[in-house]
């Protein structure tokens, strides 16, 4: 089960609106390396893996993406927040405006859907599933390093510097796990 | 209410600090669960919320859905996290 606390884990601010900015943030909301697949697929994984550290690690970090998605979803909010119909037609993506008007939704930069097709899970083979996270973290740390290129918002930028720091974290976390797990199955040298 | 704005952020960044701070102990205890001292730091940090938790409660009401609350019911109340803007403060 899950308590929720009505604080983010850190603290979000933005320089001012910025829809644009918005637009290519919310692909860490719904796109396929976001804090919405890494939660899913860490909390879907978790259930028939072999041994209890991997259970834990999975639970926890699965929960701090929570966590990272409420973030996001609030870089996402004040980005956009007191923009009325009037500011959006001004912009060539008010077509975003029509479908949902300021709802934060689960899509990437280009407005795909999030899909659970995004994530994998192997029962019996918790090695291919922590190669995965190894992976899924990677690749939400180069997207926070994207997103960075692009945004010259120094408030946002400090949350998203946190943000990519975590994932290095979580990668480090996943490869002692893997590293554990490669022990016991005597497997260490051997990369397949 | 500026002065209270100030106020509520900075209580809330002494507590995302040390939380964020057990966090971390409690992600690498789980690949180091025989490192004492990390567990006693990670320990020591959670005990150094509790004052801190108990002071921004009794000011703006409960933290999370299990706290215990007074009347009235301050749960409802705004902001919520995505509405307070405490990020800019360093």
């Amino acid at each position: 089960m899950w308590i929720y606390e009505k604080r983010l884990q850190q603290p979000v601010d933005v320089d001012g609106a910025n829809p644009k900015l918005a637009e290519y943030v919310i692909t860490q909301f719904g796109g396929p390396d976001g804090e919405l697949s890494a939660a899913i697929r860490y909390l879907t994984q978790r259930y028939t893996m072999p041994r209890g550290y991997l259970k834990a690690l999975l639970t926890d970090i699965g929960t701090e993406e929570l966590a990272h998605w409420e973030m996001i979803a609030s870089m996402v909010y004040m980005l956009t927040d007191e923009m009325d119909a009037d500011a959006w037609k001004q912009l060539e993506m008010a077509r975003k405006y029509a479908g949902r008007g300021p709802a934060i939704f689960p899509v990437d930069s280009e407005g795909n859907p999030w899909t659970a097709a995004y994530i994998q899970a192997h029962g019996r083979d918790p090695i291919a599933n922590l190669h995965e996270d190894l992976a899924a973290e990677s690749k939400a740390r180069a997207t926070y390093e994207n997103l960075l290129e692009l945004s010259d918002d120094h408030k946002l930028n400090k949350s998203l510097h946190f943000l990519r720091e975590r994932e290095v974290v979580h990668f480090q976390r996943f490869g002692e796990a893997l590293d554990l797990l490669k022990d016991e199955v005597k497997h260490r040298t051997t990369f397949y | 209410m500026n002065h209270d704005w100030r106020e509520r952020c900075r209580l809330l960044a002494d507590i995302s600090a040390l939380d964020f701070a057990a966090l971390e102990l409690t992600l690498y205890l789980d690949t180091h669960p025989d490192d004492r001292g990390a567990l006693r730091q990670r320990n020591e940090y959670l005990q150094r919320i509790k004052p801190l938790v108990r002071k921004y409660e009794e000011h703006y009401g409960p933290l999370t859905m299990v706290s215990k609350a007074d009347y009235p019911w301050q749960w409802i109340d705004e902001p919520w996290p995505w509405e307070l803007r405490c990020g800019g403060e360093d």
